[in-house]
Formats: structure tokens, sequence, C-alpha cells
């Protein structure tokens, strides 16, 4: 391990840390909020209304251009404003030949939301068994939790010790209607706060997935089947009041389906291919239409499903506009470092946006380096010219953080 | 003259390794108290819910206590040897010089792993007394980094504290406050457990900083 040796290293180091740091700095000088507007399809003019806030002005317009007041705008929407219509008695008796009321849309709203965070993140292998028809109308937490990833496991709180006689009857039953184990993932929604309890969705290490509740105190496990019928990339529960659906399923293919109350069939959205990885979903449901809006890191497009066929009825894609960061890194930064990401909470290197575009910057520094060196009489180093060529800035400013003048290394000292 | 080096390391630092021995030990029965008394206000069953549920970490309190206790370690080794210019000695005993920084790290980091070491298997297997294993587990894998950040800043400190030059002096601290940031950025309890690669890498490149610094000083490299 020679001087020269580590220096290079440093040199390295300083290099990856202001791969991070740097664009960091740039980002943050520069953020921008680039939101796009709320939109949500009328159930009486069909089409979509907006909310387009701009500074300090906020407007309520459709697709034409045409404003409207908050009144206009309630009386609009009124499946989104029909709590502040019964309040103004403004709520009409029916709607496109059909009846409504505060009660008949409540049934049928729902509100459902995926972000890629939901995917790449880790919870605790603990959760609550709720009993499913305990008859109460408040859900009451269990006096254990559960572990499912390599055996069904209840762990009692009072005591810190394994439930051998309920472990053992839950994981029998599973096992018994063909439950492979390890758990590849579970779904569900272990809060007391919600409608009803449906228990768990567990995809086993089969690809299958398995509807696993506590009725009466007993095990309830059914295999949903649509493990047969999908190539099941992620499962997220949801309760409406309707009980219309189990919950949503998006396949490895890029299709979204909701698991259906009868014999948990899968019911495909008619939606362009999503991708899990990187689109941001949300679903706001009303006895008409189903507003299904898909944001991907380039665009968003707002579909309106009809509530009974779930056909497109309408759709409103619009391209969101480049940030002055996304402009400007492709000619200043060859790479960059990220340590977080919007779309994962799990935080480690990842290198991002290469760009061609950065090389004659880089280009030009390594030639500024190359003059640099013949000014101050020192030999032109090729293996640094290569570096600052490929990292531009990064490699420059690492190299003159640990340069090393010539006076400096005069008097060269071999360790022993 | 292994001995000999660790003998002088010992004579110096006890003092200041009992008392961060204090520190951890100390920390072991408070995480216990403080849990055993959120256990009798909230009952056992509703707290776990809560912990599962907010993925509540009651030992977080541990987070920046291997951070300082590293960097004292390293400051406490190293300030006294260059304020007294005693490292010129060290560097002239009959022994190779690369050898006798070696032992130096190895005494510093050895015992720092060791207390880090021991009291964590000693909490660790406490909190089992109370708590299940996919709890504890999941709170030791957030607290892997810390312990991790406190042995990086030990030889961090040590390779800024050798360093001759007070302008690279400065580069270096700024250098090392961006690597010691980076194990600080997990946000939940497993956010960060694809990080620990880099960890160990950050850790292994920073054994070999202190290096450069003595090269540095041998050499008389000034201003």
């Amino acid at each position: 391990m020679t001087k020269n040796n580590i220096r290079t290293l440093l040199i390295l180091v300083a290099t990856a840390l202001l791969a991070w740091v740097l664009p960091w700095l740039v980002k943050l000088s520069t953020n921008e909020a680039s939101r796009y507007p709320f939109t949500y399809y009328s159930s009486v003019k069909n089409e979509f209304i907006q909310v387009v806030k701009e500074d300090t002005e906020t407007r309520l317009m459709d697709q034409s251009g045409h404003e409207y007041t908050r009144a206009e705008y309630d009386s609009l929407l009124p499946m989104l404003s029909y709590r502040q219509l019964l309040k103004d008695g403004r709520l009409p008796d029916s709607l496109n030949r059909k009846a409504i009321s505060g009660k008949s849309i409540q049934l049928e709203q729902f509100y459902f939301k995926y972000s890629p965070r939901d995917k790449h993140h880790k919870q605790m292998d603990l959760n609550p068994m709720f009993e499913s028809m305990s008859g109460r109308v408040q859900i009451e937490s269990p006096d254990d939790l559960f572990s499912i990833k390599n055996k069904m496991v209840f762990i009692d709180a009072e005591t810190n010790s394994v439930l051998a006689d309920k472990s053992n009857k839950f994981h029998q039953a599973m096992v018994k209607r063909g439950y492979k184990f390890p758990t590849k993932m579970v779904a569900g929604n272990p809060s007391t706060k919600k409608l009803y309890d449906e228990g768990w969705f567990a995809l086993d290490a089969n690809n299958q997935l398995y509807h696993i509740k506590m009725v009466n105190g007993n095990p309830f496990v059914k295999n949903t089947k649509a493990g047969e019928k999908l190539d099941i990339d992620f499962v997220k529960t949801i309760e409406t009041q309707n009980r219309r659906m189990y919950a949503f399923v998006f396949d490895k293919s890029g299709r979204l389906y909701y698991l259906s109350d009868v014999s948990y069939e899968p019911v495909q959205l008619p939606i362009d291919a999503y991708n899990t990885n990187t689109d941001g979903l949300s679903i706001m449901a009303n006895p008409f239409y189903w507003n299904v809006v898909v944001t991907t890191p380039a665009q968003r497009i707002t579909y309106a499903l009809d509530n009974h066929t779930l056909e497109e009825v309408d759709r409103l894609t619009e391209t969101r506009e480049s940030t002055t960061w996304e402009k400007i890194h492709p000619y200043v930064f060859p790479f960059y470092i990220e340590m977080k990401s919007m779309y994962s909470k799990f935080v480690y290197p990842r290198l991002l946006g290469w760009s061609v575009k950065a090389l004659a910057l880089n280009a030009v520094l390594a030639v500024l380096l190359a003059l640099l060196s013949y000014r101050r009489k020192q030999s032109i180093k090729p293996l640094q010219i290569m570096l600052v060529l490929c990292t531009g800035l990064y490699g420059l400013i690492a190299l003159w953080l640990f340069n090393e003048k010539q006076q400096e290394t005069r008097n060269v000292i071999q360790l022993k | 003259m292994t001995r000999a080096i660790f003998y002088k390391e010992w004579i110096k630092l006890r003092w200041l390794l009992l008392a961060i021995s204090l520190v951890f030990a100390g920390s072991i029965p408070y995480f216990i108290l403080n849990l055993t008394n959120k256990f009798r206000f909230a009952g056992k069953p509703h707290f776990w819910s809560v912990i599962v549920g907010k993925d509540l970490n009651l030992i977080s309190e541990l987070t920046y206590i291997p951070l300082l206790a590293g960097l004292i370690f390293g400051l406490s080794q190293i300030v006294p040897e260059m304020q007294k210019k005693s490292l010129k000695l060290t560097l002239h005993l009959p022994h190779p010089e690369k050898l006798t920084i070696l032992k130096m790290l190895l005494f510093g980091s050895g015992t720092l792993v060791s207390i880090f070491g021991i009291t964590g298997l000693v909490l660790y297997f406490t909190l089992s007394i109370y708590l299940p294993l996919q709890i504890i587990g999941a709170w030791f894998t957030a607290a892997l980094p810390w312990y991790l950040a406190g042995l990086a800043a030990y030889f961090l400190a040590v390779w800024v504290c050798i360093e001759p030059v007070w302008k690279q002096k400065a580069i270096n601290t700024l250098l090392a406050i961006a690597l010691i940031m980076l194990f600080f950025k997990g946000a939940s309890t497993y956010s960060l457990q694809y990080a620990t690669p880099l960890y160990i890498g950050i850790i292994l490149l920073s054994m070999c900083f202190p290096f450069y610094s003595v090269f540095r000083f041998k050499e008389g490299v000034q201003q």
C-alpha cells in the first residue's frame, strides 16, 4: 500500500461523493413544484373538470377553458361534492335517470391509492389476525400477532411466547389447503378503524394467492385461484361499502385487476400497461364513474371508466413540463448518484441520468486540466485526463482536492 | 512490540474507554425501563401493535451515540500525540511505521467493536425477554448502520487528525462529514438494509486513509 495508491483511492471516493453531493445541491437550488391539477370526471357534463392552481389564484375549469364559480363546480361534480350539496339542499334526486341520495353515493364510493413505495419497502413480519365475525361494530385488537414468513406462528404479547394450539390450527389448515411456505407477500389492513375485516391475502412460494382470516376463532383458508390466472406482482387490499371487491392486483405484465367478491374472480381494468416500479395510481369511484389516475414519470393519464361495465368512457393525457434540473443535468453531469428514491423506501446508491451530452463539457475540462499541468510544468497524466473525460466536474474537483504540489512531494520518504 | 503499543494506548485511553463502556452499558437498563414503562401504560398487546403499525423503534435514541463514541475515541487517541509531538517519536520506534500505526488503529477499532458488540448483544438478548425476534431483528437491522458509523467515524477522525496541513485537514473533514452522512439516511426500520455492503466498503476504505496522512506527516508536508 503506497501513498499514491491511497491517494488514488481518495480521489475515487471524492469523485463518487461529489457525484452525489453536487447534483443534490443543484436540485436543492432549482427545485420547483410540478403538480398536475386535480381532475374529476363530471357525471353532469360528461367531461373532465380541473382545479388549476396558478400562483395565488385557483381556477375551476373544464377542458374548453370555461371557468366556473365554486357553487357551479359543486353542481357539476355532485358525486364529489354531494355532502356540500346536501348541506345546501341542492343535491338532485336523480342523475342520468338514476335515483341518488347521500347513502347511495356513499355505498358505491371508494378511494384507492397505490405508490411504488408500497411495493419497495419492508415491514416487520407481524400482523394482527382480527375476528372477522365478531358481531361487534368496532373491530377489536387481538392480544397476539402472527408471523407468516416461514411458518404460521401466533405470538402472545402478554407472555412473549408462541401460542402453540392456535399456531398449529392455522398452520395445518393452510398446509391442508396446499399453501407452500415461505410466504412471498402478505396484504391486508392492520387497522381497527375499517369498515369490516376480511383478514389477509398471502402469496405463497408457488405464487398462489390465499385468503386467510379468522372466523369464530377458527381458520378460514382459501386459494383464490388468482395465482393460476395471473402472474401476480403486487396485491393491495381495500374495503368498500358495497363489498364489491377484496383487493387490487397488479400482474407482472403491467395489467391491473380487482379481485371480485364473486369467487375471487380477477376483473381487468382497461388501462394502458402499468409499471408498479415507477407509476402511481389513484382511483376515485362513484356510482357512475371510476376516475382512474395513472401518473408515470413523464405524464399523467386520467381515465373515466363506467362504474358497471368498467369500459373506458373518456381519458385525459397530460404531459409534465421538464424541471430546470431535468433540462440542465444532461449537459453538466455525465451521471449522478442518488441515495433515496421517490419510488422506493430503500436507501442505497443508484447511478442515474447517464448522458452522452455531458461529454462535451468533460472534454473541455480535460483540455483545461492538460493546459494547467503544462503551465505548471507538471507532467500530463493520462489517467487523470481519462478520469475527467469520464466523470467531468466530479473528477476535476476530486483531483484538485487531493492535488499534491511539487514542493510538498519533494521530500519523499518511503515508510518502512 | 505489539504488547508495548497496546499498553501505551491502554494507558492513554483507559479512562475514556471506561466512560464509553459505562454509557453503552447504562443505556441497556434505560431501554428496558423505558420499554416496561410503556408496557405498563399502554398494555403489552396494544403497545406491540403500535410498534408494528407505526414502525416504532424504541432504541432509536442510540442513533448518534456510536458515532460520538467513535469520534471522541479517534480524537482522544491522536490529538495528544499531535500536541505533544509524540507521533514523531512513535514513528521513530525500532518497529515498521506502517505496523505501528496499524496496531494503534487495531487497538482503537478493536476496543470499539468489543464495546459495540458486547453491549449490543446484551441489549439484544435482554430485549428478547420482552419482545419477539421479529421486532428486535427489525430494530437491530436499523441500528447496524449506527454502529458501523461509529467505526467509520473513528478511522476518519484519525485520518483528519494526523493530516499535517490545515487546508487539507478542512477538505478531509468535509469529505468525512459527507461519508458519515451516508450512514444516517434511513427513514424507516428496514430502509438501510441494502446499504450494508456500501457501509462495509466505506469502513474498509477509511481504514486506509489514516496511512495517507501518516505518509504526508512523515514527509513533513507543510502549508
